[in-house]
């Protein structure tokens, strides 16, 4: 039992943390914003660090690092907010490393010369919706009813408008050929993109957190630092008792799925929820507790708020990941729809 | 990070389940609605086996387990509803006792304790000082080699059936508060010492405890004199992170869960296939995991001899707010047939989720409010500034 | 006129009201029930002020804006259930009043209140009638919560005060005629027994306005810097030095106007956008519904009987405070639930109703924060309505520049 990260984990943490300080300051995520909502100059950084690769085997080039240690960068990248689809590249990376048969494939993904993503949703009528990176993926792992499917494509650098500016698009898939591996493999990246993105909002949160404390620590008014209200601290304690609790099990979670624990999906739904609803929570009090600098575009607090919202949207409704989570532990409902709701 | 248990943990924890398995009853169960929430065959089997010394460290004569089997065994006997709070109570006296007491309590009473014959409870508390508790009042007096006890202690859970009070004095009342404090153990059959029952609204009982000119020598001093803070910190070391209750909810939630299964609505469905009753079942579900994830925490911190006390604070703050939610939920759940308490024959369960829900709001209050834990985590997770 | 003796039954008033917007005015049908207020383009959101400004005006001409004000202040010196059958109506319709309207509302009833009768005479008619507005000059870089710590110094020059200070947050500043503003006449007193309350007229020279971005893009509010700023003695309302009381009349209505609530309430939206993507069929999601139906209806009527109450000239029943706050609730909560509803698609895409869930989540916060932050209206609340004691901490009498900044 080890719930504090080890030394090497402190190591990548650490590394990547003074990374991201330096190439990926709110400046940056502002101006991608702008663009496509992906930098291409950050990711070719990240790729010169090895991260695009960092969790697939040496022998396509990756540095067989573990998914904890995949998740560690997750959550730095998530305290910055970073517009690069790391993420997604790593979980469809290993997707298709899995499957098998691609090894060059995998070796560019590896060094990150080609940038893939993982569409959450099935594909309707050949076109993925608001795949996360579509706008600038040229791979784009899809699952379907029967496992997973690899579409290669230009991606066509337009993003559709949202709210957190990511670069989401719709992608014709109609070329896509199968993966092998089934359901197996699907589930299982999904799961790793689940559990990790937990990790990423735990990052998001504890950010959130910080930036509204030290602007606690620095605002008066009534004659004293705002940051003496009670009502400013039992919001903040909610907030970091919720993410605090949120990223033991998004690690527990991520910890279940390397080591094969039979509740690794389980616990990766339920990671995701959380840490997703502890993230929206924190963002929403740092708003609040800025007052009118809250609601001004200049301040960063406003960039957080915004992408707690959207990741796990790009999943779908949160009440079917419920649902989802429900099935697999009590059995499927015995009702008809017409009974009793539609998820 | 690394979330497996070390094998001698696993194998104590089968040893747990096997162990309630063959000594955990319905009657001790429901032994508990006479308000004392102590089995007295229990725990006198859990010291046949050593357990309540476990957490202490040999060298201290302790069990020597380490936290994780605390946690372990805290787990266990939670989610099988065993009645704990006699034995987590007697549990922390021996502790604060075998890391302060001298040598003739450490002789006389502590193997008392650990073999289970005798009782210990806490006598923090007074009418005037609950969450301040460096405020009390009690006032002890030197006189030759005896001190004087007088003054009222309120929420003494447990006096009426214990040996001994673990009780919190004012020796100094010209220092600052935490500098003024001195901690005794009490033989509760001392002369002077008053015991009235406090009902309260939910089945377990408390006491209202009165000392009047009680006599007691200088040998049941615990720590040194104007020392009781750093007793205090012992006290709250153990019972914030290896004796607390960090799961109180899945017995609601299996009963919830039994209830969502078996009960028929009016439409003929069970609540089990309505979405928003699963959503709910869900949410508790991962609240629970949460908890969990903080108990391991704590346990590995304290492992590593961490002194943590804000990870406790975040603990039972999470733990006890969320089994508020849960009891509330699944009360509403049963609807009319959640009100039927105990004493009903035919209470699902033995009016289980309705037992749970009056006791709910007590575990946000007792051994520190979840606003002072809200304080703690401002404080010092987040280096607020103190708001005095 | 008296409540009790109308020329007219709410029967007929309600008749003649809709005939005349039936035919002057938009059915809201007609209209885009997702369009959201909120104007990313400083052109269009110039073309909004002054379309609703308008409308105001044409309100006004049609007898129908201040049907319960006195009428020698060009108000109609009605019974006030004529203004809430008016509101009624007007609901069904596009065309709305806007920010004119609102400050109508917020600095109307303090006029009617403090000021002089020569100022009442001047102000309110074109107040009524929008062909003066005006913006609020209260908040400071560093008073913001705390008000009353206000630094703007207004010194007096004969027959004049001479203004220097920043204020900001100013909403509609750039398009406002006039504004009314808090500054600093004596430093000597304590914080709120020092300030003064003006009417500034914003093409004065010195008033400098620069419009600041919002969280959604919009550019509604503004810094606006005064620097030797004159403003004549005249245009100070109620006492020099006693302009804090002035100040919590304007902040009172504030609270009221804006827990008002919009004209339409986002459970209307929000149950299309269920039905269109079958949730209305999900329980969980019908149960988040009803709740936020439920609570739309009992802060409706709260504010209905504090509107009231205010238009008879009597004390609210309750603290407006409280329905601010439960509006900032219902918005946070419609905000999520709209997202919720829309799922990926309420992510991305360029669909009016997409546009519309993604304002509805943070649009909340103007009112969480705006005009009063939440913690704040608490406090208020805590103290006034519950009796409870202050927390401790706040220097009260102490002068205001001996005040640590
Ligand atoms: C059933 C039961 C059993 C108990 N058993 C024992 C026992 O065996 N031994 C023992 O010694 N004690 C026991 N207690 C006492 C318990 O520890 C106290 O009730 C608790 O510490 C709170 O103190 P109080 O009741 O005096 O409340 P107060 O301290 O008066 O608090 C009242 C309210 O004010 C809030 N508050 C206080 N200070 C602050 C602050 N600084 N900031 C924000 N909010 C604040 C509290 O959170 C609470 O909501 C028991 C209590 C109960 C109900
Ligand atoms: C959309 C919008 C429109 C606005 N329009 C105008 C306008 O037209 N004219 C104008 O003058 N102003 C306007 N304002 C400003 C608004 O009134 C202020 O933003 C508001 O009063 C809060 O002040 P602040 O921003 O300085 O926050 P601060 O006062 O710095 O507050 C920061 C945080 O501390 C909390 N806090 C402060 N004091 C306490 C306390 N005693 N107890 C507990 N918590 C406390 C607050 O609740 C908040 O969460 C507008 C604001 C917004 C968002």
């Amino acid at each position: 039992m080890r719930t504090r990260l080890s030394d090497d984990e402190l190591a990548v943490r650490d590394a990547f943390q003074s990374f991201f300080q330096n190439e990926c300051s709110p400046a940056v995520v502002r101006a991608a914003a702008e663009d496509t909502g992906f930098d291409p100059h950050l990711w070719e950084a990240l790729a010169a660090m090895g991260a695009p690769g960092m969790a697939l085997a040496e022998s396509v080039g990756g540095a067989e690092a573990t998914l904890s240690d995949l998740a560690v960068v997750a959550e730095v990248a998530g305290a910055h907010l970073a517009p690069v689809p790391l993420i997604e590249h790593a979980v469809a990376a290993r997707a298709i490393h899995r499957a098998g048969g691609h090894d060059d494939l995998v070796g560019e993904l590896a060094a990150g010369t080609k940038l893939a993503t993982l569409a959450l949703r099935p594909p309707i009528d050949q076109t993925a919706r608001l795949v996360p990176a579509g706008a600038v993926a040229d791979v784009v792992v899809v699952p379907t009813v029967d496992g997973l499917m690899v579409s290669e494509g230009t991606p066509s650098k337009l993003r559709i408008p949202n709210t957190a500016d990511l670069p989401l698009a719709d992608r014709d898939v109609s070329n896509a050929a199968p993966l092998s591996g089934g359901t197996t493999n699907r589930e299982q990246a999904l799961d790793e993109w689940r559990a990790l993105t937990a990790v990423a909002y735990v990052g998001l949160a504890r950010q959130a957190i910080e930036i509204g404390v030290n602007y606690a620590k620095e605002r008066t008014q009534f004659d004293v630092l705002i940051g003496t209200f009670q009502a400013l601290q039992h919001g903040y304690a909610d907030a970091a008792t919720q993410v605090e609790g949120g990223r033991l099990l998004a690690y527990r979670a991520v910890w279940a799925l390397e080591t094969g624990q039979p509740d690794g999906s389980r616990l990766a739904g339920m990671a995701l929820l959380f840490a997703a609803q502890a993230a929206r929570f924190a963002t929403d009090r740092s708003l609040q507790y800025h007052g009118g600098y809250g609601f001004s575009e200049e301040y960063d607090i406003q960039l957080f708020h915004r992408h707690a919202t959207a990741w796990t949207l790009q999943l779908g409704e949160p009440a079917l990941e419920y649902a989802r989570l429900a099935d697999a532990e009590f059995g499927a409902r015995t009702v008809s729809a017409d009974q009793g709701g539609a998820a | 990070m690394d979330f497996s248990f070390p094998p001698q943990a696993e194998t104590f924890r089968s040893e747990v389940q096997a162990f309630l398995a063959e000594h955990l009853n319905e009657d001790m169960i429901r032994a508990t609605h006479d308000g004392t929430i102590h089995a007295p065959a229990l725990h006198a089997a859990m010291a046949d086996r050593g357990w309540l010394s476990g957490p202490v460290p040999a060298e201290l004569g302790g069990g020597g387990r380490s936290a994780l089997e605390s946690v372990v065994l805290n787990e266990e006997m939670q989610l099988a509803r065993a009645p704990i709070d006699a034995m987590a109570v007697t549990i922390v006296v021996a502790a604060i006792l075998l890391e302060h007491a001298n040598d003739t309590v450490k002789e006389t009473v502590v193997p008392r304790l650990l073999d289970g014959t005798a009782l210990g409870c806490f006598g923090y508390t007074e009418p005037e000082s609950g969450s301040d508790v460096a405020a009390a009042a009690t006032k002890a007096v030197r006189d030759g080699d005896e001190w004087v006890i007088n003054g009222a202690k309120m929420w003494t859970t447990m006096a009426h059936i214990a040996d001994y009070v673990i009780l919190l004095t004012r020796t100094d009342p010209e220092v600052p508060k935490h500098k003024g404090l001195t901690f005794f153990l009490v033989p509760l059959d001392t002369p002077g010492i008053e015991i009235r029952p406090v009902p309260t609204m939910a089945t377990e009982r408390s006491n209202a405890t009165f000392y009047d000119d009680v006599r007691l020598s200088d040998q049941w001093r615990i720590g040194e004199v104007n020392g009781g803070w750093a007793v205090m910190k012992t006290a709250l070391k153990y019972e914030r992170g290896i004796a607390g209750g960090q799961f109180p909810s899945p017995p609601v939630i299996d009963a919830a869960v039994d209830w969502a299964r078996t009960h028929v609505r009016p439409d003929g469905t069970h609540p089990i296939d309505d979405p928003a009753v699963r959503e709910r079942l869900m949410r508790a579900l991962i609240d629970v995991e949460v908890c969990r994830g903080f108990a391991y925490h704590c346990a590995d911190l304290a492992n590593e001899g961490a002194m943590f006390g804000v990870e406790g604070s975040m603990t039972k703050l999470f733990a006890s707010e969320s089994y508020k939610r849960h009891c509330r939920d699944f009360h509403d759940l049963m609807g009319a047939e959640g009100l039927l308490t105990h004493e009903a024959v035919d209470a699902h369960l033995g009016g289980r989720i309705e037992e749970n829900l009056r006791h709910s709001p007590v575990t946000a209050i007792y051994g520190g409010t979840s606003e002072i834990n809200r304080n703690l985590v401002a404080e010092v997770h987040l280096g607020l500034p103190r708001i005095r | 006129m008296a409540e009790d003796q109308p020329v007219e039954s709410p029967e007929e008033f309600r008749t003649r009201v809709a005939a005349w917007y039936a035919a002057n005015a938009t059915p809201r049908q007609e209209t885009d029930p997702w369009a959201v207020n909120l104007q990313t383009d400083p052109a269009e959101a110039a073309k909004h002020f002054e379309t609703s400004r308008q409308w105001q005006a044409k309100l006004a001409d049609a007898g129908l804006m201040g049907l319960a004000w006195p009428a020698e202040y060009g108000g109609g010196g009605g019974p006030g259930w004529m203004t809430r059958i008016e509101r009624e109506i007007s609901r069904d319709y596009e065309e709305y009043t806007g920010f004119a309207g609102a400050t109508t509302a917020m600095l109307g009833p303090a006029l009617l209140r403090h000021a002089s009768e020569e100022q009442k005479q001047t102000f309110l008619p074109a107040l009524l009638s929008a062909r003066l507005t005006f913006c609020q000059l209260f908040s400071e870089p560093g008073a913001g919560s705390d008000l009353a710590s206000l630094g703007t110094r207004a010194v007096r020059d004969g027959d004049e005060f001479v203004l220097n200070g920043q204020k900001v947050w100013n909403s509609a500043a750039q398009f406002c005629d006039w504004a009314f503003v808090l500054v600093r006449t004596d430093p000597d007193a304590p914080k709120h027994r020092g300030i003064t309350f003006l009417l500034l007229d914003m093409k004065s020279p010195g008033v400098e306005v620069r419009p600041l971005v919002q969280i959604n893009r919009a550019t509604h509010f503004n810094e606006v810097f005064l620097t030797d700023v004159r403003v004549p003695v005249a245009n100070v309302i109620g006492e020099i030095n006693e302009g804090w009381s002035v100040a919590r009349t304007v902040l009172a209505n504030e609270a009221a106007f804006i827990g008002g609530g919009p004209k339409a309430p986002a459970s209307d939206n929000l149950r299309s956008l269920a039905r269109e993507s079958g949730a209305d069929k999900h329980p969980v999601l019908r149960q988040s519904l009803a709740d936020l139906i439920t609570r739309e209806r009992v802060v409706g009527w709260m504010g209905e009987q504090i509107q009231a109450a205010i238009r008879r000239g009597e004390m609210p029943p309750m603290d407006p405070g409280l329905i601010k706050l439960m509006t900032a609730d219902i918005r946070a909560r419609s905000g999520t639930l709209a997202m919720e509803l829309r799922g990926a698609a309420g992510l991305a895409g360029d669909e009016p109703e997409t546009f519309w869930a993604q304002s509805e989540l943070v649009g909340r916060f103007a009112i969480s924060i705006g005009g009063g932050t939440n913690e704040v209206l608490r406090n208020n609340l805590g103290e006034r309505a519950l009796g409870l004691p202050r927390e401790p901490g706040f220097s009260k009498d102490q002068p205001w520049k001996d005040i640590p900044r």
